[in-house]
């Protein structure tokens, strides 16, 4: 039996709750377990972005959509929730038609998703993701089954690739005490090339540095011996979040085709802007329509308002 | 941790196995730290008020009462009132035990002990503490009551408003240090306390206080605890519950209150690093995460640990100071304060921060030779120059400014020996 | 059998995009049967939220099969720009929202049709 792929494990997991939520959203009459729904649905969906390796849009999701849109979200629905439209019922007609339409709307869209060959994971032209993509940190591992091994006698086997040219190689300088590991060029990156050098006089399982050639500094336990697999995730620039707050100071530095985006970070800091004032300007118009109501008219744009600036810089 | 493990058995138990440990620890932690917040809040309140808080219960200071208490809230019967939302009822003060206790995992005790250390760690802390709103909201919500609707209203009004400004401050070390990772901003700090942030420019200082200010107003302490004023809301968000789910409700804010002070510990007042560096002189503590384990290092994370837990420690005992000594605010004073001092005063310290930073790389004071620190996924422009080890193992590019990073990467030479 | 291949098998952008058009397709339903104005909006929230999943997907080359096709990191800032957007949005619909209820004392979207002829 194949080893389990915990990256397709915690999807599945995190997929699962994603999608119920999402449909408990659809299905529940209350509109407050419905906000309770989402929040849980996009809580989980932020779970899915960590998997994917966009870890700083992860907690961006967390700290604004859940933590700033939603709280908003749930003051609205708090504002509003009373007797009557706490649960609003869907005649039994819209029903059926709004099932008919999701339904044949959703398997148009699997369809769609699941015809594309390039979508498709394979499963060995691309060993190392496909190892480790559930791991999103710098990380160099070589783990043998047996601890203690010494260095000397390294031999590393490499999971076969079916294609050899992709298959990396392993070269190990024994003078230098150091370990070369070369993975066939990415299209998209540099070639990756990670040396593990054990620092002199530590002993095998002790912690080594591991350093890429674009300047990365990986981690990870030196473990070599026999039968020992070798998996290896180098880091991708895409994962920093320096990489994307210089993206959108208009600096590429992952790649150099590419323009950077200081002028659309611009115009919707200004966008946000406006739509805020313009929020502002709604809720107190309210206020002045209706003295009765619960006067809690300018906090509500307030927190959106703080968002926005919180944004900007 | 778990690639320890994994020396020793199959991975996935490993990390398994790691998480249940690092989960135990953190649990004790929180468990252990509200026990002893709760005895600390009634003695000190009973000295602020001239009288001798609990002096029974275990002894000579009283100092089992808060377990007494403990003991009884779990005894005591959990009622519901018929008009509640059952389900949400029930739910809410787990939601907001999770949220507090989850942001813990994030939280760095010694230069390597953290249960997960990933590069966005202080921004995944807000974030996660941010979530704890939802908890006293839904709790608002389900109890079926007015005033309990009422207080989570205020909550979320205040919450929502007060993450700006305290985003704002937190944003100030992050831009001094050039990096998000709670590790690497504490490392940048080892030394003398001339390199705490705190005292790197007279902007940081400012700003240490409105982060204080703003953090005691996000874990809904008083003068800021408008969701539960008694005078006003009966409880306020807690009025309907009792028994375990209620302790649910004040293990959380402990722990809120705590974490928050770790944080500010971190970002300005040290983190683990001790105002003299005694340990650093005597060359016990890890100078880089690449060093072997020894046993001097793991004594020096100890002691460590101890520092940055007896700062934090501090923190919370100001705000039970601070709680005991000002009377607590009205709602629109609460946002007025929000609005109108601490997110310009936030925004001042920040663009002062900057322009300091540009004009003084090195901060108000000499900041002496610091250890070859933590250089971790960094990239090469993310490595300000303080981090240049001296050592052949570790080669840092050399930059000048941690402030300008505009050249990009250039793929380095792979030859380090 | 199928549950240990199910878990065994890498999954890929396929994977990610199939979650997104769920997500889509219950925002979808969710703003077409709901009455309750604040219902609508969330569903907009859910349709958002699916494309942003759509977006991180197409971004990690580690997801394909064949990693030139990746996005890389203009994936990651459409999707930072759909958060901050959907920020915005929901303040002003809320805003709409809570006018509308004060107006019509009312949060049926049905009841919104003054401008019927």
């Amino acid at each position: 039996m194949e080893a389990i792929n915990w990256h397709t494990f915690f999807f599945y997991l995190f997929a699962l709750i994603t999608c119920g939520f999402a449909l408990t959203v659809v299905l529940a009459q209350n509109i407050v377990r419905m906000a309770f729904a989402l929040i849980l649905s996009l809580g989980a969906s932020a779970g899915l972005f960590f998997l994917a390796g966009a870890g700083f849009v992860g907690a961006m999701q967390l700290l604004i959509y859940v933590g700033g849109t939603l709280v908003l979200l749930v003051f609205g629905v708090m504002l509003t929730a009373q007797g009557p439209f706490v649960s609003m019922r869907t005649r039994g007609g819209e029903w059926v038609l709004a099932v008919v339409v999701g339904g044949s709307l959703l398997a148009v869209l699997l369809q769609v998703a699941f015809r594309n060959p390039a979508w498709l994971p394979t499963k060995h032209q691309y060993p190392v993701a496909r190892v480790y993509t559930a791991r999103l940190d710098a990380q160099v591992i070589i783990r043998a089954r047996r601890p203690g091994t010494e260095l000397a006698g390294v031999e590393v086997l490499v999971q076969a690739a079916s294609d050899p040219a992709t298959a990396p190689t392993v070269v190990y300088d024994a003078a230098a005490r150091r370990l070369i590991i070369s993975i066939a060029p990415d299209q998209t990156t540099a070639q990756e090339v990670v040396q593990a050098i054990n620092q002199p006089g530590s002993s095998v399982g002790e912690l080594f540095e591991a350093r890429l050639p674009s300047g990365h500094l990986g981690l990870g336990a030196l473990r070599v011996g026999d039968g020992g697999t070798f998996t290896l995730r180098a880091p991708s620039t895409t994962e920093r979040p320096a990489t994307l707050g210089l993206a959108l100071l208009g600096a590429r530095v992952d790649h150099t085709q590419r323009e950077g985006y200081l002028l659309p970070f611009e115009i919707i800091s200004v966008h946000l802007l406006v739509v805020l004032v313009g929020a502002a300007y709604l809720a107190r118009a309210r206020r002045r329509a209706s003295m009765a109501t619960v006067s809690q008219g300018p906090s509500a744009p307030a927190p959106q308002e703080q968002k926005s600036q919180a944004l900007t810089p | 941790m778990a690639e320890s493990f994994a020396l020793w058995m199959p991975e996935p138990l490993a990390y398994l196995l790691a998480g249940v440990i690092q989960a135990l620890l953190l649990t004790l932690l929180v468990a252990g730290g509200a026990l002893l917040f709760i005895w600390m809040e009634r003695k000190i309140a009973g000295r602020i008020q001239d009288r001798l808080g609990p002096t029974r219960v275990g002894g000579k200071f009283g100092w089992l009462q808060s377990l007494a208490d403990g003991l009884k809230l779990l005894a005591k019967e959990d009622t519901m009132p018929r008009a509640a939302d059952a389900l949400l009822f029930r739910l809410a003060p787990y939601v907001s035990f999770c949220a507090s206790f989850g942001a813990f995992m994030l939280l760095p005790f010694a230069a390597r002990w953290t249960a997960l250390d990933v590069p966005i760690s202080v921004f995944l802390i807000l974030a996660i503490l941010g979530l704890e709103v939802f908890g006293i909201i839904l709790a608002g919500y389900a109890s079926g009551s007015k005033w309990s609707l009422f207080g989570a209203m205020r909550e979320a009004a205040q919450v929502v408003s007060y993450e700006v400004p305290l985003g704002l401050c937190v944003i100030i070390p992050v831009m001094i240090c050039g990096t998000l990772n709670l590790v690497a901003i504490a490392e940048m700090q080892r030394g003398w306390f001339t390199n705490w942030l705190i005292f790197h420019d007279p902007f940081t200082f400012i700003a240490f206080w409105v982060y204080f200010t703003c953090a005691v107003a996000s874990v809904n302490r008083a003068p800021f605890d408008l969701a539960e004023a008694e005078s006003e809301l009966v409880a306020g968000f807690h009025t309907e519950y009792s028994g375990l789910r209620w302790s649910f409700f004040f293990m959380a804010e402990d722990g809120s209150m705590f974490l928050v002070s770790g944080l500010a510990s971190i970002l300005f007042l040290g983190g683990w690093n001790g105002p003299i560096p005694l340990l650093d002189l005597a060359g016990w503590s890890y100078t880089s995460p690449l060093d072997p384990f020894r046993w001097s290092g793991y004594v020096a994370n100890l002691l460590g640990m101890l520092n940055f837990m007896l700062k934090a420690v501090v923190g919370v005992t100001l705000m039970i100071w601070v709680r005991w000594t000002l009377p607590r605010l009205r709602i629109d004073q609460v946002m007025r304060t929000c609005l109108k001092y601490c997110v310009p005063l936030a925004a001042f310290c920040f663009l002062g921060a900057a322009l300091w930073t540009y004009a003084f790389p090195s901060g108000a004071f000499y900041r002496q030779g610091v250890p070859a620190g933590v250089v971790r996924e960094m990239p090469q422009w993310d490595v300000p120059a303080l981090y240049s080890a001296p050592a052949a193992q570790v080669q840092t590019p050399q930059n000048p400014r941690p402030v300008s990073r505009t050249e990009p990467a250039t793929p380095e030479s792979p030859g380090t020996s | 059998m199928i549950l240990a291949s199910l878990f065994t098998e890498p999954v890929g952008v396929a994977h990610y995009v199939a979650v997104g058009a769920v997500l889509f397709v219950c925002g979808a339903v969710c703003m077409a049967v709901k009455r309750n104005a604040l219902g609508v909006l969330m569903g907009v929230e859910l349709v958002l939220n699916g494309a942003n999943l759509n977006f991180i997907a197409f971004s990690q080359p580690a997801l394909y099969g064949e990693s030139r096709w990746a996005l890389g990191l203009d994936g990651q800032l459409a999707s930072i720009f759909v958060i901050v957007l959907a920020a915005a949005e929901a303040a002003v619909a809320l805003a709409i929202a809570l006018n509308f209820y004060n107006n019509f004392t009312t949060i049926d979207v049905d009841h919104a049709d003054e401008l019927k002829g």
